[in-house]
């Protein structure tokens, strides 16, 4: 199973799906003008991997700030990941959000009302005046 | 309650909409104090830049944002094609002709189906922006010299309501 690095830039998160350390994370601001094709290589690679990663594997999403089109992006990034447990894989789902970001927290409950995907949230202290950008 | 007024005319690039969403979010800290929607106020201007970049026929664009009493006016001027012109505003008048019910259901519709526009757009930014923080939307469009439309998309978001969620 090959990995999956995207490194970050300026307006895109990066993604660093690596299955032999068990490091699969998403991070960073996500405003690209085109989220379904930024996503693309993510969406085939949970749809060839996903399933068959070890049980207890945590997809770490800690984003300060994420456009509609890429709200539609990762509802389906966490699709791929709830249709895997479905088959059993037993996948866990963790995202970071500062306590004082309704944006990010009211996005969280409505991926998990609309998916019914339990997860994880880690509370981390407000950042209001940090660069969005990183 | 700080008034403020931002205006941007120029050129558009993916640089210029992170600088200036920046920009938003020190500014909206500065004037309107710690809350916490300050992320979806600056996220009203993000979605209006974000369909000027992606849909604008020119590089050029107006943007603007104005903090008056108690709310927020964003303003984005661009020109398109008239397709797309004529989309927007067909929009904008659905989303004001529905409830806030209807605004929830409709988002959620446009987030389940699978599919993105041609220009990566996922039909979701006008919605977002009446779920999210009730705002009032219009569009109007007129011909330019061209075959071109220009657009002027307008948000005017009370700084003290927000839609309840579903």
């Amino acid at each position: 199973m090959t990995s999956l690095i995207i490194p970050a830039t300026r307006n895109t998160p990066l993604i660093h799906f690596e299955p032999v350390t068990w490091h699969f994370e998403v991070s960073g601001i996500c405003v690209p003008e085109n989220a379904g094709e930024f996503f693309d290589p993510v969406f085939g690679w949970l749809a060839q991997n996903a399933r068959y990663l070890a049980p207890g594997s945590t997809f770490h999403f800690h984003l300060t700030y994420f456009n509609s089109t890429s709200l539609k992006a990762l509802y389906h990034v966490l699709r791929y990941i709830k249709e895997a447990n479905i088959m059993g894989a037993g996948l866990l789902v963790r995202w970071y959000v500062e306590r004082d970001d309704e944006f990010m927290i009211e996005s969280v409950a409505l991926f998990g009302q609309l998916l019914e995907l339990p997860m994880e949230t880690v509370e981390l202290p407000g950042e209001q005046g940090a660069s969005l950008a990183g | 309650m700080g008034s403020n007024h931002v205006e941007y005319k120029g050129r558009m690039s993916t640089e210029v909409r992170i600088q200036l969403l920046d920009l938003l979010k020190v500014i909206s800290l500065a004037n309107l104090g710690h809350r916490t929607d300050l992320k979806k106020l600056c996220g009203i201007a993000l979605e209006l830049l974000d369909n000027a970049q992606r849909y604008s026929t020119t590089t050029e664009v107006g943007f603007e944002w104005r903090i008056e009493g108690h709310q927020l006016v964003v303003v984005i001027r661009n020109q398109a094609s008239r397709a797309d012109a004529e989309r927007l505003v067909r929009t904008v008048e659905g989303i004001n002709a529905m409830t806030n019910e209807q605004v929830v259901e409709a988002f959620k519709a446009q987030l389940l189906n699978e599919g993105f526009g041609e220009k990566g757009g996922a039909g979701l930014g006008m919605l977002q922006i009446a779920k999210k923080t009730g705002s009032r939307l219009t569009a109007h469009i007129s011909p330019t010299e061209g075959e071109d439309f220009l657009c002027i998309s307008e948000v005017a978001a009370p700084l003290n309501i927000v839609r309840p969620q579903p």
